[in-house]
């Protein structure tokens, strides 16, 4: 009694020491008692942090989905095999990689297991796991730190521009009636290589899962990284996904983001700019109906001169859900000629839903070029009205109008098969919005 | 094809039109004129159901029947087409997609079969043409960052495509240099047919240059107040508006 969550979830990692770290080298095991310790430090962020604005994610780790957790997947969930979109899979079921090995491609890439990983390329994984995640300073980073037992891993040597395309199939089933998951990613793509990544969330059955996602992204001199994230969780489902991506000289970094789920989903983008003329771009899209919530977080930080971001994040929010945009665009002091450029643009189709906005910017140079803004609208009668008097009926006249929205942030999919997969997704979420 | 009896409608509370009579049959031409605020545009809105709008008195028959009751979408449908003085920007819909999604329901209430994809791709190709409608914007989203003159002659691409029973155009002639306005007008003329009919809404005489009248009415405080052929726009044109304003009153 009188025990807080951070307590009851520090007693949970105590208990299970052995568990946890099962399969590991001793030197990914050593750490995990600092993030713990780093977690009750800084402990479950409120709805007011600025990163989780509007998120109560406190709420979440309270409720019971916490007394079930490190369950491989032990309900074979129906999952359509998304046949239609190329590339090789990473399948990682409740957190854990199905395969439990890494594969190493003809050019070098290696990709599979995250723990099978640190085992068999020990020194190239200790390289650059929480080489990024922000272990000091986000108690839920540090949290997946301590906890995490598997996930993806992808690996582009030097110089390789990755002959196939990766799906990290991110998929949730269980017998329980809920459970909390920690799901891990580590891409790294060294100097002057290129890969495609995608990555999909997605639930079977009504458990009701809270999972807790961190990736890291390492993206090397001249090196290209395009990664398209959907998020197609059923109803019930709560996802906390903190992304981190690191980009050295020269290097791009193309995210887009469709968040379609069906629970509460708080998606958080981090990039760190560290070397000149490096590039990030970022997509983002959000669709929340009833009850659902719905939110974006992106942070940019330019360390260094001469580094360009673009942010474009589109949300819908219906019925009483609540979509959340939050980002922030930092320019530390030196960095000039910094090129950056933030919108949040929002449609409210109800009086009852909320849309939260907060585009921000902490500039510590004096040359530099940054703009941001936000807006929040309804559909355009005017416009529904235009289109009906060239016969199309109202509610397609309204579909066509919403669709046009949102298809601007899906086309920038990386590519045309997963366009198709997120627009079918789409257009399924717009018709109960 | 259109009859339109005793038509008053108001606007928040306001009567701004007044009692319109006008009969349309089918190959006319009928021009409708006056000076600013006399409720020209108003009617045009009232024939589409513009729901700003309220009817508080007449009746309307198109093609035999009464087009009141009907939503904006049905009279469409049905053949009644409204050029609008500003269309409107419709940001992430393209040109063909809303096109393909008009022609659609259009055909579908002629129970005429679906056209295929090379069918309607040739369709639109054709009738760009009509109005020198460059190829490059109907891939573009409807009327985004169009000209005004290019947002005019995308109104006649349109209404080619639609091929309407009766095309109301209102003010289709403002804002257009010389050779925009040319080009919409020998579009207009082009898609004339014995069995279509057009009621030009016009501020100026300069669009009945290139367009004959069969009727030109001069609409003044929500009611025509006089009829006549195509010598009255010259004339309108000369003399303005007064002389006809102090006889009415």
């Amino acid at each position: 009694m009188g025990q807080t969550i951070e307590q009851k979830l520090s007693d949970i990692y105590v208990s299970n020491l052995d568990i946890i770290g099962e399969g590991f080298p001793a030197a990914f095991i050593a750490p995990r008692s600092g993030y713990i310790e780093n977690f009750m430090l800084l402990g479950l962020p409120s709805g007011r942090d600025e990163r989780y604005l509007h998120s109560d994610v406190r709420q979440l780790f309270a409720s019971e989905e916490r007394e079930t957790y490190f369950t491989q997947l032990s309900e074979r969930g129906e999952f359509d095999p998304l046949d239609a979109i190329e590339g090789r899979r990473i399948v990682v079921e409740n957190g854990f990689c199905s395969e439990q090995m890494v594969r190493t491609l003809p050019d070098g890439v290696i990709f599979g297991s995250l723990r099978d990983a640190a085992t068999r390329y020990e020194e190239l994984v200790l390289r650059h796991y929480n080489a990024v995640a922000d272990n000091g300073g986000d108690a839920l980073t540090a949290l997946n730190s301590a906890f995490m037992q598997d996930g993806a891993f992808l690996y582009v040597p030097s110089g390789v521009h990755a002959a196939e395309k990766f799906l990290i199939d991110m998929r949730f089933a269980s017998a329980e009636s809920a459970q909390l998951c920690f799901s891990r990613m580590l891409v790294v793509v060294e100097d002057g290589a290129s890969v495609e990544v995608a990555v999909i969330w997605r639930t079977a059955g009504d458990t009701r899962f809270l999972v807790n996602g961190v990736r890291e992204a390492i993206v090397g001199r001249d090196a290209s990284l395009t990664l398209t994230e959907v998020n197609r969780m059923g109803v019930g489902s709560n996802l906390v996904l903190n992304g981190y991506v690191r980009q050295e000289s020269g290097s791009r970094a193309e995210t887009t983001v469709d968040e379609l789920g069906e629970g509460f989903a708080r998606m958080g983008y981090a990039t760190d700019l560290i070397g000149r003329d490096a590039e990030s771009k970022l997509w983002g899209l959000y669709l929340a109906g009833g009850e659902e919530h719905a939110s974006i977080a992106v942070e940019v930080r330019h360390q260094v001169p001469s580094c360009r971001s673009y942010e474009l994040v589109k949300g819908i929010a219906s019925g009483s859900a609540v979509g959340s945009f939050s980002g922030l665009v930092y320019v530390a002091p030196g960095a000039q000629q910094t090129d950056a450029m933030q919108q949040n643009r929002n449609l409210q189709m109800s009086d009852t839903a909320r849309i939260y906005t907060r585009p921000q910017l902490e500039i510590y140079a004096d040359d530099v070029k940054c703009s941001h803004g936000s807006t929040i609208g309804q559909l355009d009668d005017e416009a529904v009205y235009y289109m009906r008097q060239r016969g199309i009926g109202e509610a397609e006249a309204r579909r066509m109008q919403l669709f046009g929205f949102v298809d601007d942030i899906i086309s920038r999919c990386g590519c045309e098969s997963l366009c198709e997969y997120v627009r079918e997704a789409a257009r399924d979420r717009l018709e109960t919005i | 094809m259109l009859e339109v009896r005793n038509l008053h409608a108001t606007v928040a509370g306001k009567e701004v039109l007044r009692g319109i009579d006008l009969t349309v049959r089918a190959g006319e031409v009928h021009a409708i004129m006056g000076p600013n605020g006399s409720g020209k545009s108003t009617f045009a809105s009232v024939l589409a159901g513009s729901p700003r709008y309220e009817v508080t008195a007449g009746e309307v028959t198109f093609l035999g029947e009464d087009l009141l009751g009907k939503s904006v979408e049905e009279r469409a449908r049905e053949g009644l087409f409204l050029g609008f003085q500003y269309p409107v920007e419709i940001p992430g819909v393209s040109m063909a997609n809303f096109m393909k999604a008009a022609v659609a329901e259009r055909r579908k209430h002629l129970g005429e079969e679906p056209l295929t994809s090379a069918e309607f791709l040739r369709m639109m190709r054709e009738k760009a043409a009509i109005v020198e409608l460059d190829s490059k914007l109907v891939s573009r989203s409807v009327n985004e960052g169009f000209s005004g003159g290019e947002k005019k002659k995308n109104e006649i691409f349109q209404m080619a495509m639609l091929s309407p029973k009766l095309a109301v155009l209102d003010e289709t002639d403002s804002g257009l240099d010389i050779d925009a306005l040319r080009i919409v007008a020998t579009g207009v003329e082009k898609l004339r047919r014995p069995d279509n009919a057009t009621v030009l809404i016009t501020h100026y005489q300069r669009l009945l240059d290139y367009i004959v009248p069969d009727f030109v009415h001069v609409l003044y405080k929500g009611r025509i107040i006089y009829s006549g052929d195509k010598e009255l726009a010259v004339k309108l044109e000369h003399e303005g508006y007064d002389w006809l304003i102090n006889e009415h009153q």
